[in-house]
């Protein structure tokens, strides 16, 4: 039996934000920040950052609902806005990190006995979403992980319906390529 | 004749209707039909499918800390949600922040017009004066009046 806050819609939860209620605000959080943990940590591959990104999209949740228009966006898709651009920010903030002296850098390639062992699709298919650019690998999320549709993954991240087909386009057919080229490797590897 | 149907147009195609071509227009479908008959359009055919199936695996995400969601449920407690009269004012004056917004843009018209109207209104206030009753010299020169009176 569905509860009575289910049956709450987000954009009327946004607008009792915007007034400054606490209880919204937890009933969203409650609905979708695992969901939007998930988006940023299978972009950014780092669980801590990831929930750092996404407490900042929530505090701008919180500090400026009044700027939700429900009649230009579903909530999900103003929120995935919101997320998207804190995940870009955040790879253009990133800077190398200078290593300290005698710090021996741990030799992560992976040896060849080391692929046999980790031949799963899975390992093959995060070595490949790492050689995509950042927009590119952003689309991968949005649209196979965090399922939206084209339009709405188009919105997400503030392009036009056909730039993004275009964007999601370039980016399978370098994942095609990234996995070949693997599945090569790994037949010379085996002789 | 129409144009067969590319690699490139089949992915987009692919793209926006699915994987399933029996579900696309029908101009799109018979061109794919066509397409996936060649060499060429097998294997494309092929990649793509294994492509999708290893996408449609859920890439692993770890539990979240066990702090998360009560850290989340805390920001009310420590942000204040912004409802004060600048941040309401700033707003309706920008749009939401947009300088060109419909709203934005006549906001500023608004303002830029009742500041016209008041310095109006001062003006017309004030005595009128024409210019022949304004002596710019006044001041510069010492008057004949004073002249006399220093020589008695």
């Amino acid at each position: 039996m569905a509860s009575e806050s289910d049956a709450i819609s987000d954009e009327t939860l946004v607008l009792r934000v915007a007034d400054a209620d606490r209880t919204a605000f937890g009933m969203l959080v409650d609905r979708h920040a695992l969901r939007y943990r998930a988006l940023a940590f299978r972009y950014q591959g780092d669980a801590a950052l990831a929930e750092d990104l996404v407490q900042e999209a929530f505090v701008k949740l919180w500090t400026h609902a009044r700027r939700f228009d429900a009649d230009k966006a579903r909530f999900t898709t103003w929120f995935h806005r919101v997320v998207v651009n804190r995940c870009l920010d955040e790879k253009r903030r990133k800077k190398p990190q200078a290593l300290p002296e005698e710090y021996d850098q741990p030799d992560d390639s992976p040896s060849a006995e080391h692929e046999l062992i980790e031949a799963d699709g899975n390992a093959s298919l995060k070595r490949a979403l790492e050689a995509l650019s950042d927009r590119q690998r952003l689309a991968v999320t949005l649209s196979y992980y965090d399922e939206l549709s084209n339009m709405e993954a188009a919105d997400a991240m503030d392009m036009n319906l056909k730039a993004y087909e275009s964007l999601l386009v370039r980016a399978r057919a370098k994942l095609r390529e990234a996995l070949i080229a693997e599945k090569q490797q790994l037949f010379e590897a085996l002789g | 004749m129409k144009k067969p149907m590319t690699m490139e147009n089949y992915e987009l195609c692919r793209l926006r209707f699915g994987s399933d071509i029996t579900a696309w227009p029908d101009a799109e479908r018979i061109a794919a039909e066509a397409f996936l008959l060649s060499a060429e359009g097998q294997e494309f055919e092929e990649a793509e499918a294994t492509l999708d199936s290893l996408l449609a695996q859920n890439l692993s995400v770890p539990n979240a800390s066990s702090d998360f969601l009560a850290s989340l449920k805390d920001i009310p407690a420590k942000h204040s949600a912004t409802t004060g009269w600048f941040e309401t004012i700033s707003e309706a004056l920008l749009g939401g922040g947009k300088w060109f917004s419909p709203v934005a843009l006549a906001s500023q018209a608004a303002v830029y017009l009742a500041v016209l109207g008041v310095g109006l209104v001062i003006g017309l206030q004030s005595a009128s004066v024409d210019a022949e009753s304004v002596d710019l010299s006044e001041g510069l020169f010492a008057s004949n009046a004073e002249l006399f009176l220093e020589e008695e």
